[in-house]
């Protein structure tokens, strides 16, 4: 899940986000610097994926000690299962992946690091809104922030949209449906 | 010091005049009833119901609203309710003897003392059910058979009312039953009704619907239900057996005396109304009244009858 | 019966109860074309709304949005291969690359139509095959139940794509989801972790959206080539009608699908998107050319389009009749009769005859009504929205998937729980893990373990009790047929190539 280049990327774009998501050439000279490198055989995706599945299978297994047999039984097998499946996914990856790539193909994990961390913050950011400031605001200030930052700059249209979405929400579930969603902060 | 006791002197003085006026005009804001289940259950049709005679028996432009809050058979909703502000703007939809088994079987939020008991408004007795085709169709046969070899019971889940009733009936009949609980009664009746289980335990008006494909063995009532006047009560075939699920209404501890009279007035009127009684009779739903205290002693003999089998034989 | 029928047919032609499902087919596909908003939330939101209608107009729309969304899921899982309802899925495996060629436009006209018709079949068999079909959901105990789970399962051997090991992690990890919860015959807590929230397991429709429309949504904000929308707004704009006839050497798949479709839907529990599973992987085997799935096939979005409406009205007849849903968005909206009084059970069909026969013309009626209202206008208006911007259709979808999972029950843990299976989703979708098993996995799984131990309670513990009844010897032959018959035919054909 985490690859040298890409954690340095995401120090990176936590500190200066705006000036650097945005600017193309970064993003392809660490595509390049990426390719004329090898990058080291634990790196390779499929083998931190299955060392990660196998820490999550067994620290899940040791919970079914208080079950009853029956009730142990399936998720012992399914957990069981993904360990084994794993661990053949690991030793795939290490004789695999250093020549013959065709047994373990390495598929690049992010088209823009950078940008996929901007995304998890952005979203987050967005969950605590929703969460705690209410819906229809976090919204109405999530949707242009995020399409302005990702790229898109025309500010009229983007204004535009915001308000037919967060309004069209608004009309189809508050006053149609009658439905709630998280309260505004400055109507509860 | 003294303008300490001022301030909280001018405290005392203002939220005796903020509270007071309240509750002479209980309600003043939207009530709120939290149902613990889905849109359309059960539950909610019946809190559905109830809402607008709340709102006409409570005067005072009373506005009414429900808000679902499913899952965890009702828990979430309830727990809700157990930690609401004591105020009578929220009140819940309230379950036995689910609710007070989940205090036995699962960390829960709540007790018995945790809620104000306003009214219990539905009282579905359990019944016993084989399938048409079934050459059992007493209890006496019933009975036989369960002390010749075991007898499967189709139910609708463990620690609730089909439950503990079971329980009842192997304690009360002797012989041997083993519970098969499916989620939910409708699974339950169907594999009976297919015939793939022996007998099931499900509730009076779960069955309204389905008495050409089903026998009713008795129903655990001290007198005949109004719904099904037909069947015989399992006291008449000499078995002392009585439960049933109960559906009401609870407001959190601590409710001001005025509320509470409030509250529990609007609901004694509520099902006073024929009309009432009669929306409930169409949709199935037999209705028996406690308030107040009848309803908290309802509440402990139901958590003392969980009690008591969790005690013999614990189903987790 | 069919008296019954047609006098309930007046009532649905007035014009308050076609406009309900007129409006309910038009919000229905909207729902199922918004990545993110689903018909179990659809509908969902609407049966406290429906309380005090009339229940004529409440089913209506309804039986609309139901229609609707199964058709309308197929258009994003065409245009970007994010399949709007769970039953959608299967449509993307061919609708996808289609559209990727160039074929949208058709392949979004053999959805609509091929849905058309799958509903037609089952509104069809809803009307008149009601009663004893009932009967044969009553053949099924929890030991046939389970079998039938099985035999769902053997799709997920189609299902695991090029890399074997890495589809049958998928299909574990699905499994394992759908252990989640309390295990109902011990009352005993799996991986809840203490959450209430957690108790009755995890909703098919939060595991979905977290899979399959975020990480396209991050792929939109991302801006490299992983989505194409470049086609979306190219649609051909031949007329629908015109269309209609080169589609007819179809009928087969129609037809098979069909009954598929239907078959599944009278079971309880299993539903929309194992129906459009099972009729994808007949389609391919009965095919001259099997080559050309999952790369264009327009037969493979006929099949599975087919089937996940066919098994609609068809879900409905054990709700109707028995109180099981044979789909979740039936469970929601059997909620949506209880809500009018409307207990489930046979005396509901004697005791208002106009509503039920009514509710049935409504599925017909929608299902015709697709054609005309799916047609050329709403793909070309969906098509609009996804000519948007990139990131701006990617902070759309975003705040949708939190509207589409928050509304299911009213709370934010679904949401924070389809976040992370975003997360989790977009690295299985980088590292090439085939999500379809995962789905299978969560709808079959708990599924198949809980039917099978109720199975094994009422026969004392005896494995053969499992194979006792003669519903259960067929559906074990068929499942072994299926299973078998291509091993069988490439051992055949192998010894042909050995003696030629």
């Amino acid at each position: 899940m985490t690859n040298i280049d890409n954690e340095r990327d995401e120090r990176d774009a936590s500190t200066s986000q705006s000036s650097s998501i945005t600017s193309p050439s970064r993003g392809e000279s660490g595509e390049t610097s990426l390719k004329a490198m090898t990058p080291p055989l634990w790196s390779h995706p499929d083998l931190v994926a299955g060392v990660l599945i196998i820490v999550a299978s067994a620290l899940l297994l040791t919970r079914t000690s208080s079950m009853p047999f029956m009730t142990a039984l399936l998720p012992v097998t399914m957990l069981g299962a993904l360990i084994v499946l794993a661990a053949l996914m690991v030793l795939r990856a290490l004789v695999g992946g250093k020549g013959n790539r065709k047994l373990a193909p390495r598929f690049p994990v992010f088209s823009d690091a950078k940008a996929f961390w901007c995304i998890i913050l952005a979203i987050s950011l967005y969950m605590a809104g929703v969460a705690t400031i209410g819906f229809y605001t976090s919204t109405a200030i999530m949707l242009p922030v995020v399409a302005w930052l990702f790229g898109y700059r025309d500010l009229k249209r983007l204004l535009l949209a915001d308000i037919i979405f967060t309004g069209g929400l608004a009309v189809v579930f508050v006053v149609l449906m009658g439905q709630e969603l998280p309260a505004e902060f400055f109507v509860r | 010091m003294h303008a300490k006791m001022t301030s909280k002197m001018a405290a005392f003085l203002l939220s005796g005049l903020m509270v007071t006026p309240a509750l002479a005009d209980f309600p003043e804001k939207r009530i709120e009833i939290v149902v613990g289940y889905a849109a359309g259950g059960g539950t909610d049709v019946l809190a559905r119901t109830i809402a607008p005679y709340l709102e006409e028996y409570l005067g005072n432009n009373a506005s009414v609203v429900i808000k679902n809050m499913p899952g965890a058979s009702g828990q979430i909703g309830v727990t809700e309710v157990a930690q609401a502000a004591p105020d009578g703007y929220t009140i819940g939809t309230y379950n036995l003897p689910g609710m007070m088994a989940r205090t036995l079987d699962r960390e829960a939020a709540f007790d018995a003392d945790s809620f104000t008991y306003l009214a219990n408004v539905v009282d579905d007795p359990n019944v016993i059910v084989t399938p048409k085709s079934s050459a059992i169709d007493t209890m006496d046969k019933l009975v036989d058979a369960a002390r010749e070899g075991a007898v499967t019971v189709s139910m609708s889940s463990l620690g609730g009312d089909d439950h503990f009733f079971l329980m009842n009936v192997a304690d009360v009949t002797g012989g041997e039953y083993t519970p098969v609980p499916f989620s939910g009664s409708a699974p339950a009746r169907s594999a009976l009704m297919g015939g793939h289980v022996t007998m099931g335990i499900v509730n009076i008006s779960e069955v309204i619907n389905f008495r050409d494909e089903l026998n009713v063995l008795g129903i655990a009532t001290q007198e005949r239900s109004p719904l099904a006047d037909d069947v015989p009560t399992f006291a008449e075939q000499g078995y002392e057996l009585y439960n049933s699920a109960l559906r009401g209404f609870v407001a959190p501890a601590g409710l001001p005396d005025e509320v509470e009279a409030a509250l529990i007035s609007a609901f004694q009127q509520t099902y006073d109304d024929p009309e009432f009684q009669d929306v409930m009779l169409r949709t199935g739903n037999p209705i028996e009244l406690a308030v107040g205290e009848d309803f908290r002693r309802l509440n402990d003999e139901q958590l003392e009858l969980a009690e008591r089998v969790w005690e013999i034989s614990p189903w987790k | 019966m069919y008296a019954s029928l047609i006098d309930a047919l007046p009532e649905v032609l007035s014009w308050m109860n076609l406009a309900a499902v007129v409006v309910g087919v038009i919000a229905g596909i909207c729902v199922g074309a918004l990545p993110g908003l689903s018909a179990t939330m659809a509908i969902s939101v609407l049966i406290p709304f429906t309380f005090g209608m009339d229940p004529l107009v409440a089913l209506g729309m309804m039986a609309g949005i139901y229609n609707g969304a199964m058709y309308g899921g197929s258009i994003p899982a065409i245009l970007l291969r994010i399949p709007g309802t769970p039953a959608a899925v299967a449509t993307s495996f061919d609708g996808y690359p289609m559209a990727q060629q160039g074929k949208g436009g058709y392949a979004l006209q053999v959805a609509v139509v091929s849905s058309a018709i799958g509903g037609v079949a089952s509104a069809l068999v809803l009307m008149l095959l009601a009663p004893p079909l009932a009967k044969v959901t009553l053949l099924f105990g929890p030991a046939e139940i389970f079998w039938v789970a099985v035999f769902g399962m053997s799709a997920i051997v189609f299902l695991l794509g090029g890399d074997i090991l890495k589809g049958l992690i998928s299909a574990c990890f699905g499994i394992f989801v759908s252990l989640v919860g309390a295990d109902t015959i011990t009352g005993y807590d799996r991986y809840t972790f203490g959450h209430l929230e957690l108790l009755d397991g995890i909703n098919i429709v939060v595991l979905l959206v977290g899979l399959y429309a975020l990480p396209p949504a991050i792929a939109l904000l991302e801006e490299k080539k992983e989505l194409d929308t470049s086609n979306a707004g190219k649609l051909n704009t031949v007329s629908i009608w015109k269309a209609i006839p080169g589609m007819l050497q179809y009928w087969k798949t129609w037809l098979r699908s069909s009954v598929i479709g239907v078959f599944i839907g009278i079971l309880p529990g299993a539903g929309g998107s194992m129906a459009a599973f099972l009729s994808y992987n007949e389609a391919k085997r009965a095919s001259r050319h099997p080559e050309r799935w999952g790369e264009g096939e327009p037969e493979g979005v006929a099949a599975a389009e087919t089937s996940n409406n066919a098994d609609t009205a068809s879900a409905l007849i054990p709700a109707l009749t028995l109180g099981i849903p044979g789909t979740a968005v039936a469970a929601v909206m059997l909620g949506g009769l209880l809500i009018h009084g409307l207990q489930p059970g046979p005396m509901l069909f004697r005791d208002n005859p106009d509503i039920v026969f009514g509710f049935m013309w409504q599925f017909l009626f929608a299902a015709i009504l697709l054609i005309a209202l799916g047609g050329s206008f709403a793909t070309n208006s969906f098509a609009q929205v996804l000519r948007l911007p990139r990131p701006l259709l990617g902070a759309i979808i975003i705040a949708l998937v939190f509207v589409g999972v928050y509304s299911i029950n009213g709370r934010m843990f679904d949401v924070y729980l389809m976040l992370g299976f975003g997360f989790i989703g977009y690295f299985m979708d980088k590292l090439k893990f085939p999500l379809p098993p995962v789905v299978l996995g969560l709808i079959l799984g708990g599924f198949a373990e809980q039917n099978l131990r109720l199975a094994l309670r009422i026969g004392g513990g005896d494995v053969m009790a499992l194979a006792a009844s003669n519903t259960a010897k067929v559906i074990i032959v068929l499942t072994l047929f299926i299973i078998l018959t291509p091993i069988i035919s490439r051992l055949l054909r192998m010894r042909k190539a050995r003696n030629a």
